[in-house]
């Protein structure tokens, strides 16, 4: 049984309680039973000597020994007195029994006045009371109204601990045992028996009861909550760690807060750094556009609204080309926070190179690797855009082979191919990298001369161009032949505002060349519609 | 003589109904005069001696005497079956004996006159030279 359940709490301190009254009372009541009992036999010995007053006298008055006898006699009969004496002056005339050798007390004397005369003393009566006897009935009489006080207590103590138990302590141990067992949730209540309908126990339970009922709905509406908000979890979760695209949050304009598995594919980063813990900014440590991309995240938080752009990755693929991901930066949460950003990422590498692939296609020869004619146009269309009247000279150089169409026919088409592929070489050795060279017919060639700085220039470098044609060409094993060339040359602006007139220009030069004789240079000249100044 | 009867008689009911009593001795007694403590003592049993130390014996009057009652109430102011009571007691004790008793005055004087340790009382009367007076009693009334 439990040291300190209820029970056992009130029992102890019923019993205590009654225990110590027992001992007060009884201490009390002993003393003064005992006093009582004292005082009794105390009167009675007063009585006895009163009882037998008369006669002593009498005895003591004649003198004589037989009746004083008699009388001590008859009091030594008596329990409480042990001895008994009747002296008449110094002489004793009757005695019996004898005194103790150390009296505790006083012997108990009377005066004897003289029968016919109330002034004479005649003599003295003395009894010795039996102490111990008389001290052995208090005590009795005093321990026996003690137990009996003592045992009323106990029994009045048990009684009111069996009510108690019975009305209090047992319904109140049930209840909390009752209560103890039920796990709120489980639908346990606790049952109101009729006996407590009323009282507080009663109460008590009927309002855990209540309780209990709040708690379970509360439990259930919380539950059916937990569900609702698991189950989109679950899904937002799927969709966080199953999407292919790259998910992440970044703070203070790029330290990474948690990212999703498809963003540590992409990045090549460590999933086990702990999110918040890089120092590093990522914008620096994923890509390789680190400015732009930094730029992207700041933007977005600066005007709250998404930017997004294709990025290159630090991370290139298994095959060693670059990654390329298309980036949407867009403010989270809400404005108080500091600049939160989601980021999500998807791979567009596959996209990005196929563009680069069918631009370059588009752009270029696919025999020389020049750039071809929608490419040269294009360009020709930007570098008059790009620049301002000023600092924007430039030269359009029309190149067409003199002696093509009889290699072709004569050695046939992959000696024409690999003319072609040796003229296109030669040029863009000869002119600079920011030059553009392009193939734009059958053995039509257009050069953009940039920063053709004044026509001298120009001039210098078509003639470069014409003597590198005099090295000759195998256009089969053994057979070498030399293949010239007619240029046709206009310059921007003084020619032609426009690429249609420009070429326009440069064609009527380069016509001009193949009349009087071809291998040669001419440069438009406007007044007479006819080039002008010719090269050698 | 018939003078002194007719006083006699006079006197008689006077003593026999709360008149004088007188405690008589034998005249030889040397005793003239005894207290009441004295008399007390020797009709109650305590001294059984005269003062000098003569030999006392004490004679008393027939129970239910209306003289024994005046006497004794006079004297202890005792009733007379309180008297008998008191000797009851010191008879039943043993070794003691009541006075011995007589029926009339003229008994009694003559047990005095002849007895010289004797002691008596009768009521106040002229009385032979056998016998004197040592106390006169007069009733309580």
């Amino acid at each position: 049984m439990n040291i300190r359940s209820l029970h056992i709490k009130v029992s102890l301190s019923v019993a205590t309680a009654a225990l110590l009254v027992v001992a007060l009372s009884s201490q009390y009541f002993y003393q003064h039973s005992y006093q009582q009992s004292f005082a009794d036999s105390e009167r009675s010995v007063q009585q006895l000597l009163e009882t037998v007053r008369a006669t002593a006298a009498i005895a003591a008055y004649v003198g004589n020994r037989e009746l004083a006898q008699q009388v001590v006699d008859g009091l030594a009969q008596n329990d409480i007195v042990t001895g008994a004496r009747i002296t008449v002056g110094n002489e004793v005339i009757g005695q019996q029994g004898k005194a103790p050798p150390n009296p505790r007390r006083a012997p108990v004397t009377l005066a004897l006045y003289g029968p016919f005369d109330e002034e004479e003393i005649v003599g003295e009566l003395a009894v010795m009371p039996n102490s111990s006897l008389i001290e052995l009935r208090a005590r009795d009489s005093a321990m026996a109204t003690a137990i009996g006080l003592a045992a009323q207590a106990a029994v009045v103590a048990l009684l009111v601990l069996i009510l108690v138990y019975w009305m209090m302590t047992r319904p109140l141990v049930n209840l909390s045992g009752r209560l103890h067992r039920i796990t709120p949730g489980d639908g346990g209540r606790i049952p109101v028996t009729g006996l407590h309908r009323g009282d507080e126990i009663g109460q008590l339970s009927g309002d855990i009861n209540a309780l209990l009922h709040t708690v379970e709905a509360m439990l259930e509406e919380e539950r059916q909550l937990r569900h609702r908000v698991e189950l989109l979890e679950t899904r937002f979760r799927g969709i966080f760690e199953d999407s292919s695209a790259g998910i992440f949050l970044v703070r203070d304009g790029g330290l990474l807060i948690t990212a999703n598995p498809a963003f540590f594919r992409l990045t090549g980063l460590s999933e086990q750094q702990p999110a918040g813990s890089g120092h590093e900014n990522l914008a620096n440590s994923v890509f390789l556009d680190s400015l732009e991309a930094g730029s992207l995240i700041q933007l977005a938080a600066v005007t709250g609204r998404p930017h997004s752009a294709d990025l290159r990755l630090r991370q290139s693929m298994a095959d060693g080309r670059e990654r390329w991901v298309h980036c949407i930066f867009s403010p989270a949460g809400s404005r108080q926070q500091t600049a939160t950003i989601e980021g999500v990422m998807y791979d567009v590498t596959e996209r990005k190179h196929a563009e680069r692939r069918s631009r370059e296609l588009a752009e270029t020869d696919t025999l020389t690797g020049l750039s071809n004619r929608q490419s040269v146009e294009d360009a020709l269309h930007t570098l008059i855009n790009q620049r301002g009247p000023g600092d924007n000279r430039f030269a359009v150089l029309l190149i067409d082979l003199d002696r093509f169409k009889f290699i072709n026919d004569t050695y046939g088409h992959d000696a024409g191919d690999r003319v072609l592929v040796a003229i296109a070489q030669r040029l863009r050795k000869l002119v600079r990298d920011s030059d553009v060279v392009a193939r734009i017919g059958g053995d039509e060639f257009l050069l953009l001369l940039n920063h053709a700085g004044n026509l001298q220039m120009v001039q210098r470098i078509a003639q470069k161009i014409l003597d590198a044609q005099q090295v000759p060409i195998a256009v089969q094993p053994g057979v070498l032949e030399v293949v010239g060339m007619s240029i046709g040359i206009a310059l921007y602006p003084e020619h032609g505002d426009n690429p249609l007139s420009l070429r326009k220009h440069a064609d009527q030069a380069m016509y001009q060349v193949k009349r009087s004789g071809k291998n040669r240079f001419a440069i438009y000249d406007p007044s007479h519609d006819h080039s002008i100044s010719q090269g050698e | 003589m018939s003078r002194l009867l007719l006083i006699l008689l006079l006197w008689l009911p006077a003593s026999a109904f709360g008149t004088d009593i007188v405690v008589v001795v034998h005249a030889s007694n040397p005793l003239t005069q005894l207290q009441q403590k004295q008399v007390v003592d020797l009709f109650m049993g305590r001294a059984s001696s005269f003062p000098n130390g003569a030999p006392a014996r004490t004679f008393d009057w027939n129970a239910g005497l209306p003289l024994r009652e005046l006497f004794y109430k006079s004297l202890t102011g005792k009733s007379e079956a309180q008297v008998d009571a008191y000797w009851a007691t010191l008879v039943f004790a043993g070794r003691m004996s009541p006075p011995q008793q007589f029926p009339s005055d003229q008994a009694i004087i003559d047990a005095v006159a002849k007895d010289p340790s004797a002691i008596a009382y009768v009521p106040a009367q002229p009385l032979p030279k056998g016998v004197k007076v040592v106390m006169e009693l007069s009733p309580t009334p």
